[in-house]
Order: structure tokens, then sequence, then C-alpha cells
């Protein structure tokens, strides 16, 4: 298993929306939309892209490519009845690695080493008095964890992770100098 | 306890599930340095319980009062029961007999992993901070904020300082993060009625393209919020709150949306969207220069609200006027906020600009006699008494506070926020200085500064309301109870026809 590590590299393009119509405008618009609430998929087709379902009427969408969302953005802005913009600038990083587990025990009310993978789970909950989203990823053995948060708590939130990880073993990466 | 080592022995007999124990009879052990703790939080020994059941403080709430006993972080939830008991004990009877204090939630115990927990402190910083850190910044806590009280300059005093931005802001231009301000946006047909219900004045008939100021009551009619509601379409309204209350607002709105069941939807984009403030006489002409929008009386008037690139980046801006100057609310997502700054302080720096911190700000809004939620109100104060009726809209069919409001208006305010201003120039009150008439409390300072634009000490003061009509002579205990004189004024103290910020012209 590899070593712990914060990851604060971020390069994605993000995308929200909610509303009554949220899901029938994904669906129309190609983007398979995970039928369960607080659940999330990754549709196989296109660029890597995330939809995770936050709640009844509410999604988040997050790919790697910046031009994957652009068409749905642009869509959305012609203020399609029923579906609203959800402006997302969050602060996102991923934790992985040997001891991810005793890090997260630490911060989190959240037994995440207990969560289904299969049931493809998103976590809303506090980190640190934060709240933040959180999508498990990998095997069992090798998880890793890509969370979201305000991005005005960004800084504050991965110092204090990050000093956490440090004293844990681990290393921090992705930081711009 | 000290001498009876039997107490807290234990007990080899076997308990029955079924049987009522439900603790140790005595639960403190003598300690050979004599220090027994019972209360972490307040650092209460046993001694000090014996003393104070000695002293004739020997009823559970008399002790508790006395002795502060419980009174700490966990709230009696380790200490209260072990100090009833050792109240039992001195007064030889059993604990049944001396009754409980009042229990308030949470009613279980805190679990020791909680005590035993990491702290953790964290801090809501900006898009700007490293702007502010770099413009050498002078750091001043905002709720769980951090936020610039005033921007330090070589051979400047920190009284200097402010009052250089604030001149900067009445005769050029100044620049402030307002990022720290709640923004929700809220969309869907009946946004309208949402707002009309949740705020005390109207929204529904709101022009598109407009702005309005907006008051949060609660149920018993007390001011707890305020903000700008602007409204950027039909069915889309952009509105903010203040900083402190931010979330609670947010999470009140998602209560009173879920309560009423109206076709809207609220999203809260105080961290994802950033916000400044762009003020001075020259505001306009430079921001003209590097955005689409046209800034023209006309086609921007005082309150409006517009929606264009600043900078190559995508902006709402609000034309408002907290700090009595034209002025523009720039609104822009966070990612683009650092970008649109720096272009806005290079613009302005050939026109004399400073960026500027929350002590000028507060002046500039004294100054205008506009009042900050939560320190010129306090949980008990109306709009009546604010001085706010303006902002309430009886008329509507609805809205939260509004039945208190008819018995408050009935019964006529109990104190008044009035302006004032200091006879004496040489000495100033402090905010929470009391105002004495025939020997009594008759109100207080609320806020107060030195004004240098006004040559005075200005303040507002929530007086008794024979007191708070303007020529009125009040006077205020000082520190050291010293008296000081002065006289009641209308407000605004600056620019009271409001022609700068409504029109950018000279007062």
């Amino acid at each position: 298993m590899s070593a712990l590590c914060l990851d604060v590299a971020d390069t994605a393009a993000r995308l929200g929306l909610k509303g009554p119509r949220a899901a029938e405008w994904l669906t129309a618009a190609g983007v398979a939309a995970p039928a369960r609430a607080n659940t999330w998929s990754c549709p196989p087709a296109g660029p890597a892209l995330l939809v995770a379902r936050l709640g009844a009427s509410e999604f988040f969408l997050e790919a790697h490519d910046q031009g994957a969302l652009a068409s749905l953005a642009a869509a959305l802005a012609a203020e399609p009845a029923g579906v609203y913009p959800v402006l997302r600038e969050d602060f996102a990083f991923r934790l992985s690695g040997t001891g991810v587990h005793d890090v997260l025990a630490q911060v989190c009310n959240v037994d995440f080493a207990g969560l289904d993978l299969e049931a493809q789970p998103v976590i809303m909950t506090l980190m640190i008095g934060v709240a933040v989203l959180a999508v498990p990823d990998g095997r069992n053995d090798a998880r890793q964890y890509r969370f979201w948060c305000d991005p005005t708590f960004g800084p504050s939130l991965s110092e204090t992770l990050g000093a956490l990880i440090v004293e844990y073993g681990g290393t921090i990466t992705g930081e711009s100098a | 306890m000290r001498s009876e080592t039997s107490f807290g022995a234990g007990s080899a007999a076997p308990i029955e599930r079924s049987t009522r124990r439900p603790s140790h009879p005595f639960p403190i052990f003598a300690h050979p340095a004599g220090k027994n703790f019972v209360d972490f939080d307040e650092d209460l020994q046993v001694k000090d319980l014996e003393n104070a059941a000695q002293e004739g403080f020997d009823s559970s709430e008399l002790l508790k009062r006395f002795s502060t006993l419980g009174m700490g972080p966990s709230q009696g939830k380790h200490s209260h029961m072990n100090g009833l008991r050792i109240l039992a004990r001195v007064r030889r009877v059993r604990v049944e007999e001396l009754g409980l204090t009042t229990f308030r939630p949470m009613y279980h115990p805190v679990p020791l992993k909680l005590l035993a927990g990491r702290g953790f402190n964290i801090e809501r910083r900006t898009p700007l901070d490293a702007r502010h850190r770099a413009l050498g910044a002078v750091w001043m806590p905002a709720g769980n904020w951090r936020r610039p009280e005033y921007y330090t300059v070589a051979g400047e005093s920190r009284e200097q300082s402010i009052e250089a931005e604030v001149e900067a802001v009445r005769t050029q231009v100044g620049l402030i993060d307002v990022s720290t301000l709640g923004k929700i946006e809220l969309y869907g047909p009946q946004a309208g009625t949402f707002l009309d219900r949740a705020y005390a004045g109207s929204y529904a008939n709101l022009k598109v393209g407009m702005t309005r100021y907006g008051l949060m009551l609660d149920e018993s009619g007390v001011i707890v919020d305020d903000g700008v509601i602007a409204r950027p379409g039909a069915e889309r309204f952009y509105f903010t709150t203040t900083t402190g209350g931010s979330a609670t607002v947010f999470r009140e709105l998602l209560r009173l949306n879920a309560l009423w069941g109206l076709d809207c939807a609220l999203v809260n984009v105080t961290g994802h969207r950033a916000a400044f403030n762009f003020a001075g006489p020259a505001s306009r002409e430079i921001l003209q220069s590097l955005t689409d929008l046209d800034l023209g009386e006309a086609s921007f008037p005082y309150l409006a609200a517009r929606e264009g690139s600043i900078a190559g980046v995508q902006a709402r801006v609000l034309r408002v006027g907290f700090v009595g100057e034209l002025g523009y609310e720039i609104h822009v997502p966070a990612s683009g906020a650092a970008h649109v700054w720096q272009v806005l302080y290079e613009a302005g720096r050939p026109h004399g600009l400073r960026p500027f911190g929350v002590e000028a700000q507060r002046l500039l809004r004294l100054e205008k006699g506009h009042l900050i939620v939560g320190q010129d109100t306090d949980g008990l104060t109306d709009p009546f008494e604010a001085g706010a009726r303006w902002a309430v809209s009886m008329k509507k069919p609805f809205f939260v506070g509004q039945r208190s409001l008819k018995i408050l208006e009935s019964r006529g305010p109990r104190q008044k926020l009035a302006g004032i201003e200091v006879l004496d120039a040489a000495r100033a009150p402090k905010e929470c200085h009391l105002v004495i008439d025939r020997g009594a409390i008759a109100g207080r300072v609320t806020s107060v500064a030195r004004s240098r634009t006004l040559g005075k000490t200005i303040g507002l003061a929530m007086l008794a309301p024979p007191l708070a009509e303007p020529g009125s002579e009040i006077r205020i205990r000082a520190e050291g109870g010293e008296m000081l004189a002065a006289r009641v004024v209308a407000v605004p103290f600056y620019d009271p026809g409001n022609l700068r910020q409504r029109a950018g012209r000279a007062a």
C-alpha cells in the first residue's frame, strides 16, 4: 500500500446545479445521473466525469478535462426552467495511503473504513468543523478519498490537515510555491 | 473524605442487572497532595465546595452560583453530580434530598474521547488574503474570518493610516475586500414571495436590475440581520447578509423554505464569490475603463445592479452606498478575485487609491449613520427603535416578525438609536459607555469614533426616547467615572442629502 499522502493539486473543472428539473435536464443532456441521493456515478463514455447526487434535486459534476463541462455550463447559463446553477469554486484535495483512516478518525466523525464502496456513497460531513463533501475511491485495501469544501476554508484546513499528515509520517503534494 | 479511606472502596458483591445503582455513592478519593479536583473546568476542589457549604451556600442552587460549579464548558456534565454528593455528605443528607439544579441540553454526559481529542481552530480567509498580506494588512478577527483592520504604511501610525484610508475614500477612491459578507442566490418562480415572507421589506415588486435594503427579523420582531437584495432576473435574486450572520441566516432560510414549500431554491455562495467595494469620487471614471458596462448615471443609477465583465471576469456589480460615496460593490467568482482586485488596485493608484480596512469602513459608515446589526442593535432591538421603520412594509400580508411588530408599534419604543456628537473635543467615550440621566441609566453608546472629515467625535447611542430627540444634551459616564457631555444630532452626520452616493456630487 502507498504512503500516507495529502494531495492538494487541483486542475479539475466543476459544475453544480439544483432544482426540481435538474435530474431530468441532466439526463436530456446525455449525462447519466445517479438514481439515488448521496451516491455518485462515473459515466464510462467521454472524458473522466464524476457525477454526484447531493440530495433529491442537487448535482455536483467534476471533470479533469477543463472543456468537458463547457457545453453543459453554456446550456445552464440559458436558464432552463426548474434548473438553477450552483457556483462551485471548491477547494479540493485527496487523502490516500497507509493510515488514512487513522487520520480521518482524528478529524471526522464518519467511519470511513466501514463504508461500502459498492454503494458508491457520497459523504457530506464535517471535517475539523468544516463542511466537506467526500467520495471514496480505489480498492478496499488501497482506498483514497476525494474531498471538496468551501474555498475560504481551504488554506486553514489544508494547513491543519497537513500538520496531522506529517505527524503520521505522511507527505503533502501539489502545493503551489 | 481525606481521613476516611473507606470511601470509594469497591464492592466484591455481584450486582444484578436489574438493581438500581446509577453510580458510586461517593466518588472522591483522598489525594496525597490534598488537591481533590471536582470541577476541571472551573478548577474547583473538594475544599472549595466544603467552604461554600460552611459559608451557608448549602443548597444545590446556592452552591452552584457561589462556587461556579458546573458553569464551565462541560456545563457540569462531569462535575455536577459529584458536587452534589459532596454537599450531601457535608450536610449529612441523602443526595435525593438536595434536589438538582436546572439541567440544560445536552443532557447526556460529555464523552471522554471528546475531551481528550484534538482541538482545532479553523480560520476562514478570503481569496485576497495574500494580496492583503503583501499590502501590509494588520489582521483582526471577524467571526471566524480574518480581515484587514487597516494597512500599515511606513512612517504612519495606526491612526494616521486609518485616517488616510478614510480620506482616500472621501476624496479619491478606496478599495475594500468585503468577501466575508454572506452571499446567497435565490431562484424560482416564487423567489419574490419567499423574500417577502422572510424579510421585512417588499421584494416581489423590486424591478429587475435594482437593489433594495433587506432587514431580517425574528418572530419577536427583533432585528437579526441585514443586507442588500438585488434582482438580476425576474426569477433570480442575489443578496448579502452580515459577515457573522451568513451561516445562521442561510440555515434559517432553508428551514423556512422547507416549511413554506414555495417553488424556489437557495444557493449559498458565500465562499464561492468574492466581493469588494470600490468607492470614492473617482471610482466611476476608473471602473469605466475596465468594464463593458455603461456606468453612466442614466444606465447605471444609484441602487442599480448590473452583470458584466470587469477586467475579463464576469461580475455582478451593485451600486450601493454603505460608505457614503459613489461606489460599486463588485462580486466575482473566487477564482477571479485576485486578478480583478489587482487590476482595480493598479488602475486606481495613479488616482490616489488606498486599500482600506474594517476600521476605516466603520468610521465611514458611522459618518453616514448606518447601523451595524449586532453592534448598534442588541438582542431586543426592533426596527422602530433602530430607526429602520422605512425598511419595513407592514402592508404585506405576512412576514416573519410582523405580528410582533404590530404589538411593538402600538406600545411605542423603549429606546431609540440616535446620533450623538461629543462636546468635549479632547475626550471621547468608548462603545458601551452608559448614558446617565438623573442618576439612572438612560442608554448606552453603541458606536463612537473621531471623524477627521467632520472635525469632531461622533457616535450612535441607544437612548431613552425622551433623550433621543435632536438637540437633547446627554451625559455619558466614561472611564474612571468621568462624565462627558454630548448632544443628540440628526443623522447622517456626513452628506445628509446623500448627494455623493446618489450622483457622485460634492455635498
